[in-house]
């Protein structure tokens, strides 16, 4: 489900919180996390798409609001900074309690929103309540005071698509952007190799990139997708484009082709980013738009970073 | 021989009943009735893998994943240009595919999860390398097991989650998309590729247990890399049961770039 068509210029009107009534905290007065959210989604501009994963995953509602902290997923790490820093009301893309299935990669699916998991996630099974990891995080939330919310499937129902904004502008690339359509983006040619090494240092990569196609490829025309895709979305963004950039795919679909059209002798490449790494971004454009909402508290990112490592 | 007979010798020899349901083991291009003049095993038929069969006169591939990247094959590729160029270039050159997959996981060990237990120098009984295994090795760290095993397969997709100095010996192992999951009972969890988010979430696991101090780590090998074993059996099965056909493992050079860190 799609919100209407929202023209940046109105995106920055609404981010300014004229869209909607905005909330401001009376001075010394308190807010529970469940009257905060309930405005953030009231000011999102659509409305919450059926089936959403939305919701509070962690934690108390009830809590009384000292501050709020965005991320693409709220680890352990993330909590104690945000606890740290005062922040208890915490805003994630992702699950906080991972689910822990076992599993095979999922089939194609047809979807283009920048999500992860999907309609999978429904039907798996949370972790063993007596998982170590599982006890220790419910109780540091629930002794620090905070709560968990999960805010995916409304934000990114946006028309705008805050995420590939997001992911566009952490790139560098705002002012490339294809009219209305910020999953499109025209950049000065640049060897693909240069180029690889930019995204690099923008993200501040260690060993979750994943690069595919011939080095010498000249990039101009750029599509960034965030999230996982799936071969419909590759196969239908790669040939337009000279370069794909996402979270995630497998190595059979949307790698094989990228790898089989590079073969071909089509100068085009393909980045996997690693699915985090590619809705960090997004995540700090949630909580500069909350902060236009949601008045005299504050509001923060809290960065994810690459996960992983490569030994030598 | 022609490709269709070398697909029953294949099932007069396999040890298992025949999945007559499965869409995975099936001819994906190319004429069955073609006479074949060489086998190539490779656990992904890329556009590269073809050329270098076709190159070694192997007109027949036999491949562990799929061809035209989708699984069920439900997709119409029909107006997709790479579609045309790869399709058109097994046509043009008697190039037959057929795809080995259930009927490889679902022998007895599974081949390609014993195949690469093998490979790594994991010692482990061949009747537990079935399904996704578990077992234990000596008390190593994180760093020196993922250094190694990374040596051995030279994977350019490697990722590793947890600290480098944690002291593992439990051992969960999978391999391709098979992921298998945390438990208290598992220090390391190896996998082919798996989604980051969304699945097993092995991702997010480990991340949070290191942070609470737990010594876990997880290992993403590498998708083709880690079932690349297997095929490389393949090749010298058939060998038993087809002596005098030249048949070949192909294997893939890694689709990713080797970037260092």
């Amino acid at each position: 489900m799609k919100g209407p068509p929202v023209s940046r210029r109105k995106f920055v009107l609404a981010a300014a919180g004229m869209a909607g009534g905005n909330i401001q905290f009376a001075r010394g007065g308190t807010l529970a996390a469940r009257d905060v959210v309930a405005r953030i989604q009231a000011n999102v501009g659509v409305p919450i798409p059926n089936n959403a994963v939305d919701g509070f995953k962690a934690g108390n509602p009830d809590i009384a609001v000292k501050g709020i902290a965005t991320t693409a997923m709220a680890t352990m790490e993330v909590l104690r900074q945000a606890a740290k820093r005062g922040l208890n009301l915490v805003i994630t893309y992702e699950n906080v309690y991972f689910a822990q299935q076992q599993t095979m990669m999922p089939q194609s699916g047809s979807s283009d929103a920048p999500r992860s998991g999907g309609s999978r996630e429904q039907s798996q099974q949370p972790l063993y309540p007596d998982d170590p990891v599982y006890k220790s995080k419910k109780e540091f939330i629930e002794k620090n005071g905070m709560a968990v919310f999960r805010f995916r499937d409304q934000w990114t129902a946006r028309r705008d698509n805050p995420l590939a904004i997001g992911l566009g502008e952490a790139l560098g690339w705002s002012r490339y952007q294809v009219t209305e359509d910020p999953t499109s983006y025209q950049i000065p040619s640049i060897k693909f190799e240069s180029l690889v090494d930019d995204i690099r240092k923008r993200l501040n990569m260690r060993a979750g990139i994943r690069v595919v196609g011939d080095r010498q490829a000249l990039i101009r025309k750029i599509a960034v997708v965030p999230g996982s895709i799936t071969i419909e979305t590759g196969i239908r963004r790669l040939p337009e484009a000279d370069l794909l950039i996402t979270g995630q795919s497998q190595e059979w679909d949307v790698t094989e082709y990228a790898f089989d059209a590079s073969i071909g002798g089509w100068k085009k490449g393909y980045i996997m980013l690693g699915v985090v790494v590619s809705e960090d971004p997004g995540m700090r454009a949630c909580a500069n738009w909350i902060r236009s909402v949601v008045k005299n508290v504050p509001v923060e990112w809290i960065g994810m970073g690459d996960p992983y490592w490569r030994p030598a | 021989m022609i490709a269709r007979e070398i697909i029953l010798k294949i099932r007069e020899n396999l040890g298992i009943p025949w999945q007559e349901k499965t869409f995975r083991d099936t001819f994906k291009v190319g004429d069955p009735d073609i006479e074949v003049k060489g086998i190539a095993t490779t656990c992904m038929a890329t556009l590269e893998q073809i050329q270098r069969a076709h190159a070694a006169e192997l007109n027949m591939i036999i491949t562990h994943e799929p061809t035209f990247w989708t699984d069920a094959e439900q997709m119409d590729l029909s107006a997709d240009p790479v579609y045309k160029y790869k399709s058109e270039y097994c046509l043009k050159n008697n190039i037959v595919i057929w795809r080995y997959h259930d009927h490889l996981h679902a022998r007895k060990p599974d081949v390609i999860v014993y195949g690469a237990l093998h490979d790594l120098g994991f010692e482990i009984d061949k009747s537990q390398a079935q399904g996704l295994p578990t077992f234990t090795i000596p008390e190593t760290t994180l760093a020196e097991l993922a250094a190694r095993v990374r040596t051995r397969l030279n994977s350019h997709a490697f990722r590793v989650v947890g600290d480098p100095a944690a002291k593992v010996s439990r051992i969960a192992f999978g391999v391709g998309g098979g992921m298998p999951r945390f438990s208290e009972k598992v220090d390391v969890v190896f996998g082919g590729e798996g989604q980051e988010v969304g699945g097993a979430d092995n991702t997010g696991y480990a991340l949070d247990a290191v942070s609470l101090g737990m010594a876990k780590g997880f290992i993403l090998m590498g998708h083709i890399v880690s079932e690349e074993s297997g095929m490389e059996y393949v090749a010298s099965w058939l060998k038993t049961f087809l002596p005098n056909l030249p048949i070949q493992f192909v294997p893939a050079r890694e689709l990713f770039w080797d970037l260092r860190f």
